[in-house]
């Protein structure tokens, strides 16, 4: 069944996935396959600790980009939501009750 | 340029040691340069280290040597010599100009680019020759060894090691997960060690801390002062002091995670 995202879930990458950061590039995934991150994505990606609820990180990209919260918040769900389509992220926690109020 | 401090020797004691070198028929006029690499040219050497002592010719050494490494150059060999000076234990390395040359081609970024990205072609001898030149107390040859040390930053060698470390991390997590899945709990907590270990190695040359020998680890870790992983945190992880035998899988995990934050960390 597909995982579902949500402001309340905890996410994190899967630990077998590698990151590399090469000339400015960032790339995450296997040997056999890797994808390309854009900026804001890796940003998204680096507050994934296993701890911080969507909601959470979502309030980091708005005070960071200095755009309004409902539009990070879509925007990481977006992100969140393509991450996990690629096997990228696992889910820790489906509502932890983010505390951001977003 | 962005090379780590070498110790700083005493003109007088740089030119005593050129003169006991020459004295003893190990070094000539004609070299382009000498130098010191190794533990001693970051002053971590101890009471019964050898000084290693690399020697650059344009033509073969043909003095007295009594050993060689082998290297993926033409010619194959590097001569070496292992002597007392002055009392203390020196083993000198004779390198061809040229042989340095072709080592640097393989560290182009050419290479990196196409195909060799994680330095696979240069040998073992190779890239510690670099890493040292890097790290070098010169002895003479200034302008060649500044030129050298110029080409040594430019070149591609630090990225190649840096991936190649990050790459060797990668499988020994990749195996420790595994391994945790299988319920081999012992080899996962040894995956998990070499993991940590090749890991603080790519993040140190990220900082440009040269030297590939892993027993000098926790003297780059405590030289790089890296707010990724503090020397506190490498050591107590290195010495598993948070490790409990009823609880493997938790410092699996809790050194896995400190490696995906070196890999997140470190650019190349």
């Amino acid at each position: 069944m597909p995982e579902t995202v949500e402001t309340g879930t905890v996410v994190k990458p899967r630990a077998d996935v590698g990151v590399r950061r090469v000339a400015g590039t960032v790339t995450v995934g296997w040997d056999e396959e890797a994808f390309e991150l854009s900026e804001t994505t890796f940003f998204i990606w680096r507050q994934l600790d296993g701890r911080r609820a969507v909601a959470d990180v979502a309030s980091s990209v708005a005070n960071y980009y200095g755009i309004d919260r409902s539009e990070a918040l879509a925007d990481t769900l977006e992100v969140l939501r393509d991450l996990i389509d690629l096997g990228l992220l696992q889910v820790i926690a489906s509502d932890s009750g983010g505390s951001a109020g977003v | 340029m962005n090379l780590p401090k070498t110790v700083q020797l005493p003109a007088a004691e740089v030119r005593r040691l050129r003169a006991a070198l020459a004295e003893n028929g190990l070094i000539s006029d004609d070299c382009l340069a000498v130098f010191i690499g190794g533990s001693v040219a970051r002053g971590w050497q101890h009471a019964r280290s050898d000084t290693d002592l690399y020697v650059i010719c344009d033509k073969p050494w043909t003095g007295e040597t009594n050993g060689v490494n082998t290297v993926a150059l033409t010619p194959a060999t590097v001569p070496t010599v292992g002597a007392f000076v002055d009392g203390e234990r020196v083993e000198l390395r004779y390198w061809l100009d040229d042989q340095v040359d072709q080592t640097f081609a393989k560290a182009t970024w050419e290479e990196f680019q196409n195909g060799d990205s994680i330095g696979q072609r240069l040998s073992g001898t190779e890239a510690i020759f670099l890493s040292r030149l890097g790290q070098a107390i010169i002895i003479s040859g200034e302008d060649w060894m500044a030129e050298r040390q110029k080409q040594l930053v430019e070149c591609a060698f630090r990225s190649m090691w840096t991936l190649r470390w990050l790459g060797e991390a990668d499988g020994h997590v990749r195996g420790a997960l595994g391994m945790m899945e299988a319920g081999d709990h012992t080899s996962a907590v040894l995956s998990a060690q070499m993991a940590l270990g090749a890991s603080v190695d790519a993040l140190a040359l990220s900082y440009h801390e040269f030297g590939l020998d892993r027993k000098w680890r926790a003297r780059r870790m405590e030289a790089i002062k890296s707010a990724t992983l503090s020397f506190d945190r490498f050591w107590e992880l290195t010495t598993m002091q948070t490790f409990d035998p009823s609880r493997p899988q938790a410092w699996v995990e809790d050194v896995l995670d400190v490696c995906r934050q070196i890999a997140l960390d470190v650019e190349v």
